[in-house]
């Protein structure tokens, strides 16, 4: 499964509030963090908003149960697992076509997560975009909240690793 | 059975067939007719979304939920079919789509009453459709 690309993390309102693209290297033996992202962030934000209408839509045409989320859907050329959770973070992993639903991987990613991220008294996570914007800031500012853990970084890096190998 | 549902799209957007095989499960929520219509017109918009996130020619083809499946094959004229069905045999759905599309391209494109944005009502179609559906295990 040497084919994982992204991990992207959105927040309760859909902004991305973690990016971290990933490539194979096969000299190392390890999947490396790229600055070059997979997605750009104008895919980035249509990939919100695709996870935001999927859900209802998967709901309501469900034959099954109602309560049915999606687990993963795929494109030609990749594939994306999501996972949301109850506190509406949902987590993305961008990964090559034909691979199998992560869900199990994504439940541990969170596990990592809930670990390093949130149970941190250090993490602010709603530093609001709901208070009252900040005068001249640029437009493309990166939305408050954003996850800069690096131990979250290091965890998941060597998570991923493992999985690629 | 194990395939739910069949939905068949215009190039617009439009459900021109539906065929539903199996009772909806009663913890799955209630849809009338028109939402189906609704429902299966947003897939549309998704379709071109996943286009558009990345770059592929075809757009969303899988989406995997709770134990079903939902797969979509889009034909280079535009047309989209689509079908839900139980997440065992996601294997033996692209094969069905493709045996749909020939159906389509039998039954209904040849005939010469059919006209490309209407919905498709052909006896012949829906019992070969029931039929092609039966035989996916």
């Amino acid at each position: 499964m040497s084919s994982i690309c992204m991990l992207v993390i959105f927040n309760r309102s859909g902004e991305p509030i973690f990016e971290r693209s990933y490539q194979w290297s096969p000299t190392m033996r390890a999947l490396l963090p790229q600055t070059t992202p997979c997605l750009n962030d104008e895919a980035v934000g249509l990939l919100s908003g695709l996870v935001f209408s999927l859900r209802p839509f998967v709901s309501k045409i469900s034959p099954k149960n109602s309560a049915d989320s999606v687990n993963c859907f795929t494109t030609e050329e990749k594939t994306y697992h999501l996972l949301e959770t109850a506190t509406g973070l949902k987590f993305i992993i961008v990964t090559g076509p034909n691979v199998t639903p992560m869900t199990n991987e994504l439940q541990q990613i969170y596990q990592l997560f809930a670990s390093t991220v949130a149970l941190n008294p250090l993490n602010r996570p709603h530093q609001a975009s709901e208070d009252a914007p900040s005068e001249g800031k640029a437009d493309n500012k990166k939305p408050n909240g954003q996850i800069v853990s690096a131990s979250f970084c290091t965890a998941l890096d060597s998570f991923l690793t493992r999985l690629s190998s | 059975m194990v395939i739910h549902s069949l939905f068949i799209l215009s190039q617009s957007g439009n459900l021109i067939y539906n065929q539903v095989f199996q009772e909806r499960s009663p913890e799955a929520s209630k849809i009338s007719a028109n939402d189906q219509i609704l429902l299966a017109s947003v897939f549309h918009g998704f379709h071109t979304m996943g286009r558009a996130i990345d770059g592929s020619k075809s757009g969303i083809e899988k989406v995997y939920f709770g134990e079903c499946v939902l797969e979509c094959r889009g034909t280079p004229t535009g047309l989209k079919l689509f079908v839900i069905a139980d997440r065992s045999s996601a294997d033996a759905l692209t094969k069905f789509l493709s045996a749909i599309y020939e159906l389509l391209a039998d039954i209904v494109l040849k005939n010469p009453f059919q006209s490309l944005q209407q919905p498709i009502r052909s006896e012949l179609f829906t019992q070969s459709v029931s039929k092609t559906a039966l035989a996916v295990k």
